[in-house]
């Protein structure tokens, strides 16, 4: 078992988790439609490479979506 | 007349943001009303069942293809460059724009952008393809450093986001507009009323970026009508050509041969 954080919320995974695998666990059906995108550890994630991306114990990941803006 | 972003011409020189509106509805409506192409948003974390940011997405991306405008993200909440970069990034991905309104805040009860990491974030980012626009403070030094970093749009700050005070420092703006004549000059945060953004107009600045005063105004949807009739005035007296003020009066009508008695030769 390893701990990640989702958005700050801490969240129980198996080893071996995508970022795929988590984001599906976090987001309702509905909001996996939407549009989203994600940073790791604060680094920008490219959405093509969350298939292939494994998350380890403590990683962080921060889901943003479109809000209004100044 | 049209403002140029990046080389991309735009019918309308002010820019407008999507925020603190009474309603979805209501920001909608001022933002056709105020006729400008060019629309704010950002990115936030949200709780995994809300959805309400998406009926605001539908009604921007409404408004930008009403307009033929075009999306631009920022980074409001960022505090270092690095934050900022990977926020930008994301936005590129979503929002599907190179364009970016660079913030990254160094004081948390001004919003006074930081200057350092600012420079660090633009340098990074114009590297990486970005069309930067950074939101600085009035210091011609920062303004004249992003543009030889290669930000062709500049945006200096009135007054601190928020506050309506309008142009606090006339003297530094005109300054950096005389200057740098070839940046686009954008005025960004703390105009309060038209005036304020119709005096930035006159004075050479190119365009307009404002949030709050339309959106906290009694009637968002007039106020936004009144910024865009006052942008144009203001810069349409720059290219007409300001009078320079005389020190002394003149009169406006002609006193020749008109039939009173003091002029030269009167009794």
């Amino acid at each position: 078992m390893m701990q990640i954080f989702i958005n700050g919320q801490p969240f129980a995974l198996e080893d071996d988790f995508s970022v795929t695998a988590a984001l599906m666990l976090f987001l309702t059906p509905e909001q996996q439609k939407t549009s989203f995108a994600v940073a790791l550890n604060g680094e920008f994630l490219a959405r093509e490479n969350y298939p292939d991306t494994e998350l380890n114990n403590r990683d962080a990941l921060d889901v943003l979506f479109p809000i209004q803006g100044g | 007349m049209s403002l140029t972003i990046y080389d991309q011409p735009l019918s309308s020189r002010l820019l407008i943001g999507s925020a603190l509106y009474p309603s979805p509805l209501v920001m909608k409506q001022a933002i056709l009303a105020s006729g400008a192409q060019v629309v704010t948003l950002s990115l936030k974390r949200q709780n995994p069942a809300a959805l309400a940011g998406e009926t605001i997405w539908q009604y921007i991306q409404e408004c930008v293809a009403q307009n033929q405008g075009f999306l631009l993200p920022n980074t409001a909440g960022c505090k270092t460059a690095k934050e900022a970069v990977t926020l930008a990034r994301m936005s590129r991905e979503i929002f599907a724009t190179d364009w970016i309104k660079l913030e990254v805040i160094g004081d948390d009860y001004n919003l006074q952008p930081d200057p350092f990491e600012l420079l660090s974030a633009a340098e990074t980012l114009l590297k990486d393809g970005f069309k930067v626009l950074p939101y600085c403070t009035d210091d011609l030094v920062l303004c004249q450093r992003l543009y030889d970093l290669g930000c062709r749009v500049i945006m200096p700050w009135a007054s601190p986001i928020g506050t309506g005070k309008g142009l606090m420092n006339p003297y530094n703006l005109e300054t950096i507009r005389l200057r740098l004549p070839d940046a686009t000059l954008i005025l960004d945060a703390g105009i309060g009323k038209p005036s304020d953004a119709c005096l930035a107009m006159e004075m050479g600045y190119d365009g307009i970026l404002l949030n709050s005063a339309v959106a906290l105004a009694d009637n968002p949807v007039q106020m936004a009508r009144a910024f865009a009739q006052s942008i144009e005035a203001g810069s349409l007296g720059y290219v007409a050509g300001i009078m320079q003020p005389r020190q002394t009066a003149h009169p406006s009508t002609p006193t020749l041969d008109t039939p009173f008695w003091h002029q030269p030769g009167g009794q």
